[in-house]
C-alpha cells in the first residue's frame, strides 16, 4: 500500500475462506499489535475451521466491524459478523476496554476475550469485567495454544451477531 | 620563749588572773596560756613585763583574727575567755560569757546534746582531747550555722590547766559539701538514667566509670572493665580509630570534641556499632568523656528503608520490563507451540528422524520460554501483588494452617520436623489469602531448604514418614503466630499480628542476609530456586502494609519475621458492609500511626 502498511491483516485469508464457499465459518476478530503473535493464532484458527480477521489497532477493528465505515484503502466490513473478539488490552491507539465498549456497540452479541501481558492479579478490572460478564474471558500473555483453542470451541456453535444498525 | 618557760601552778591565781582583766576581752583570753606566765611574771622586772604585754597583744591579735571560735575554760568550768570571733558568732557580749559556767554560755540543749560537762571533765581529767564533732548552733535572730568543735587541753607541768573549747563554723563548707554531694548525685542519676553510653576515661584512655547503658549495650560490667583502656573493647581498625582521636584531643586541648563512630565487642562477641562523642574533661586531669549512641536499632531501620526502597524502585523496573517480554514472549511461546504439534503429528506419522529432531527443538524452546514466562511472573508478581484491591478481612491461623500443609511433603523430603503454634484467639488481618498463604510458603519452603535433602528419595509419603520416624528428624521447622500490641506514647493503637518461621539450620552468613531480599538472589545451584522467593515474600507483605525481617545465626538458625497490622474487631464489622474499601481505611488509619518495633514490650 502507498498509505503505509496495511492495518487490517489477515482480511484476505479470510475473504478466501468465505469466498471458498464457507459463508458460515464463525468468524473470530483478532485485535493486538503484536503481529506476530495475531498472525499464529489466526493459523491456529484457522486451522479449528475459523475464519479469522486480524486488526493491529482499535481502530482498524472499528472500520472492520463498521459498515458506515470505509476506510482511505478501500476496505469494507463486507457483513464481516465475528461472535468471538480476542482484544489485547494495551494497543496504540486504544485502551482496550474502550474498544471493548465501541466494539460491542456496533455488534451486541459480540464475547469478548480480553488478552493482556498484565498478570491477572494486577488486574481487578478484569475480574470485576469477568464476574459482570462484560468480557467472556481472559488470556494471560504467554498463554498456552490450549487455552486459546478453548476460548474458540467454547464458542463454536454461536450463532452470528445481528447487525448494529439498530444500536443508538 | 620566756614567757612559757615559768612554771605556773597555781589554778587559782590563774582565775583571779583572768577575771583581774575581763575588760581585756578577746585579747585576753586569746592568750589564754600565756596568762599563767603574765601572771607569774608581773613580779618580775619592767622589761620583761613589756615583753609580755607584746606577747599578751600579740597572741590576742592571734586568736582575734582567726577565724574560729575560741573558747578557755578553767578546770570548774567557767570561761576564762572567749575570743572576737566566738563572741562575733554567738551576737554575745564578752561580760556575759567571761566568768559565767559554759554550760550557761551554750543553750542547754546544745550543752546536753554535746555532753559538754561530761567532756570537759574527762579533758581535765585525762588530758586528752574530746569532741571532734559537728553540731548545729542557732543563735537568737540568726539562721542556723554549723559548727566543728574539739576540746584541747592545756597541760602546765603534768596539769590540765585549762581548756580550749575551739570550735570552726562549717555552715558554708557543710553547704558546699551538701551541694557538691547533691550535684554529683544528680549528675550520677542523669548518667545512669542515660539510654546512651557513657564512659570517663583517664589520660591514658583507661576506663574510670561506665555507666549502666554501657552495661546494658556491651554486656559487660563496670566491674569488668575498670581500668582497662577503651581501646581494648574495640576491633580492628575502630581501635586506630579511638586512639587517634583521643590522641587528637590530647593534642588539642581547645579541641571541644571529636565524633566518630566505632564499634564494641559486645561481651557475647558480637560487634555493636556506636557513634561517639569524646571530649576531654574539664579539668586538669587530662582524662576523657565519651557518650556513645548505639546505632544498632537506627541502622536496622535504615537498613529496612533502604531495602524497601531499592525493592519499590526494582519493582516498577520489573514490572515495566516484564509487561515488555511478555508479548514478545507470547510470540515465542505460541509459534514453539505450534510447531511443537505440528512436527509432533509429522514424526508420528512419518516416523521421520528430521521430523524428530525439529520436534525436539521445538520442544526445548516451549520447555525455555515456559521458564522464563515464570520468572517474568514472578518479576510481575514482585511488582505488584495487588493486595490492596482484593484484600478481605480473614483469620491469618487458617492461611497459616494451609501453608503448612502445602510444605509437609517437601519438610518430609529431608525429614523436617514441621510444627506450628497458632494459639487459640483468631488472628484478624486485612488481607488477600492465596497471596499471604504464598508468603507463608515461600517462608517455610526457604526454612525447610536450609536442611539437604536427603540422598533417599522416598517414593510415597508413608515412606517418608517411615524413613524420618526411623532416622528422627535432622531439623526443625516451626510456624509461629500471635498479637503483639505495641503500646508507645505517640502511638496509642499499634496492634499487629505476628507471624515467625523459625529453623535450625545452618543459618545465613551476614554477607548473605544482606541480600535475601534481592531479586534472583539464591546460593542454590542455578535452576535449584529463582531466587524470587524472599523477594515475592518482601513484596506481598508490603502491599499488606507490613514488615518482613530475618534474622540469622550461624549454626544457630533463622528466623523470618511477618509483621502484618492487625485488624480492628471495629473495622472488621466495617467489613462486612463495604468489603472494598471501609476497613481497608480503617486499617489504613491504624496501620500508618507507626512502624512496628523489633520485639516491642
Amino acid at each position: 500500500m502507498a498509505t503505509g502498511p496495511d492495518p487490517i491483516i489477515g482480511e484476505r485469508s479470510s475473504l478466501s475462506v468465505m469466498a471458498e464457499g464457507n459463508p458460515v465459518a464463525p468468524s473470530v476478530l483478532i485485535v493486538d499489535d503484536e503481529e506476530d503473535l495475531s498472525w499464529i493464532l489466526a493459523r491456529v484458527a484457522e486451522k479449528a475451521g475459523w475464519s479469522v480477521r486480524r486488526a493491529n489497532s482499535g481502530d482498524a477493528a472499528l472500520r472492520l466491524l463498521d459498515p458506515s465505515c470505509s476506510s482511505p484503502a478501500g476496505h469494507q466490513s463486507l457483513g464481516f459478523e465475528p461472535f468471538l473478539a480476542f482484544v489485547d488490552l494495551m494497543l496504540p491507539d486504544f485502551d482496550g476496554w474502550e474498544l471493548v465498549r465501541r466494539l460491542r456497540s456496533l455488534c451486541p452479541d459480540l464475547r469478548f476475550v480480553v488478552v493482556s501481558g498484565l498478570l491477572d492479579a494486577d488486574a481487578p478490572r478484569v475480574r470485576r469485567a469477568v464476574k459482570s460478564g462484560e468480557v467472556a474471558g481472559f488470556l494471560a500473555k504467554p498463554f498456552p495454544l490450549e487455552d486459546f483453542r478453548d476460548w474458540l470451541n467454547r464458542n463454536v456453535d454461536r450463532r452470528v451477531c445481528s447487525p448494529a444498525s439498530t444500536e443508538p | 620563749m620566756d614567757a612559757f618557760a615559768t612554771p605556773h601552778d597555781e589554778p587559782s591565781g590563774f582565775q583571779a588572773n583572768s577575771e583581774s582583766i575581763p575588760l581585756v576581752g578577746s585579747a585576753t583570753e586569746t592568750v589564754g596560756e600565756l596568762q599563767p606566765s603574765v601572771a607569774a611574771e608581773t613580779s618580775n622586772d619592767g622589761a620583761e613585763a613589756g615583753a609580755e604585754a607584746r606577747y599578751e597583744r600579740l597572741y590576742r591579735m592571734v586568736l582575734d583574727g582567726t577565724p574560729t571560735s575560741v573558747l578557755i575554760i578553767d578546770p570548774q568550768h567557767k570561761v576564762v575567755s572567749a575570743n572576737a570571733n566566738f563572741l562575733l558568732k554567738s551576737r554575745t557580749r564578752e561580760s556575759e560569757v567571761v566568768g559565767k559556767r559554759v554550760e550557761a554560755v551554750f543553750p542547754s540543749v546544745i550543752a546536753e546534746c554535746l555532753n559538754l560537762t561530761a567532756r570537759l571533765r574527762r579533758a581535765f581529767a585525762t588530758g586528752e582531747p574530746q569532741g571532734g564533732e559537728r553540731i548545729n548552733y542557732r543563735a537568737p535572730g540568726s539562721p542556723s550555722r554549723t559548727f566543728f568543735y574539739r576540746l584541747v587541753p592545756f597541760k602546765w607541768a603534768g596539769r590540765v590547766e585549762s581548756v580550749m573549747l575551739v570550735m570552726e563554723d562549717v555552715t558554708e563548707i557543710d553547704r558546699l559539701g551538701r551541694e557538691a554531694r547533691r550535684a554529683e548525685r544528680h549528675l550520677a542519676s542523669v548518667v545512669e538514667s542515660a539510654s546512651d553510653l557513657v564512659v570517663s576515661m583517664d589520660r591514658f584512655g583507661r576506663i574510670l566509670t561506665w555507666n549502666t547503658a554501657a552495661e546494658r549495650i556491651t554486656g559487660r560490667a563496670e566491674a569488668s572493665v575498670f581500668g582497662l583502656p577503651l581501646v581494648e573493647l574495640a576491633q580492628g581498625c575502630d581501635q586506630a580509630t579511638i586512639r587517634a582521636a583521643l590522641e587528637g584531643l590530647s593534642a588539642q586541648k581547645q579541641k571541644p570534641s571529636i565524633s566518630f563512630e566505632a564499634e564494641l565487642k559486645h561481651a557475647d562477641g558480637r560487634a555493636i556499632p556506636i557513634a561517639w562523642v569524646v571530649s576531654s574533661m574539664r579539668d586538669e586531669s587530662g582524662g576523657f568523656v565519651a557518650l556513645g549512641r548505639d546505632l544498632t536499632e537506627p541502622r536496622r531501620w535504615r537498613d529496612q528503608l533502604l531495602r524497601a526502597e531499592k525493592l519499590a524502585a526494582l519493582g516498577v523496573m520489573a514490572g515495566g520490563i516484564a509487561h515488555e517480554i511478555r508479548n514478545p514472549l507470547a510470540v515465542v511461546s505460541c509459534a514453539a507451540q505450534m510447531l511443537l504439534e505440528a512436527e509432533s503429528e509429522e514424526a508420528a506419522r512419518l516416523a521421520d528422524p528430521a521430523a524428530e529432531l525439529r520436534r525436539q527443538c521445538a520442544e526445548k524452546i516451549d520447555k525455555g520460554v515456559r521458564r522464563v514466562a515464570a520468572i517474568v511472573e514472578n518479576l510481575l508478581r514482585f511488582a505488584r501483588t495487588g493486595a490492596r484491591e482484593r484484600s478481605t478481612p480473614l483469620d491469618l491461623r487458617t492461611v497459616a494452617a494451609e501453608a503448612v500443609e502445602l510444605t509437609r511433603h517437601p519438610a518430609r523430603l529431608r525429614r523436617v520436623d514441621l510444627s506450628v503454634q497458632l494459639g487459640e484467639e483468631p488472628l484478624p488481618v486485612m488481607g488477600v489469602a492465596d497471596l499471604l498463604r504464598q508468603l507463608l510458603v515461600n517462608l517455610l519452603l526457604n526454612a525447610i531448604h536450609a536442611f539437604e535433602e536427603h540422598d533417599h528419595h522416598p517414593s510415597s509419603s508413608e515412606e517418608a514418614e517411615d524413613v524420618s520416624s526411623k532416622v528422627g528428624a535432622v531439623g526443625r521447622v516451626e510456624l509461629v503466630a500471635f498479637p503483639r500490641d505495641d503500646s508507645s506514647d505517640h502511638a496509642p493503637s499499634c496492634r499487629w499480628i505476628v507471624v515467625e518461621v523459625r529453623d535450625n539450620g545452618p543459618g545465613i552468613s551476614p554477607e548473605h542476609l544482606q541480600h535475601v531480599f534481592d531479586p534472583f538472589f539464591t546460593t542454590r545451584p542455578v535452576g535449584g530456586g529463582t531466587g524470587m522467593g524472599l523477594t515475592i515474600a518482601h513484596a506481598i507483605v508490603r502491599e499488606h502494609r507490613g514488615f518482613i525481617e530475618l534474622t540469622s545465626e550461624p549454626n544457630q538458625g533463622t528466623v523470618a519475621i511477618v509483621t502484618l497490622p492487625r485488624l480492628d474487631d471495629a473495622a472488621g464489622r466495617e467489613s462486612q458492609h463495604d468489603p472494598f474499601s471501609s476497613p481497608f481505611l480503617a486499617a489504613e488509619r491504624v496501620f500508618s500511626v507507626s512502624r512496628p518495633l523489633r520485639g516491642g514490650n
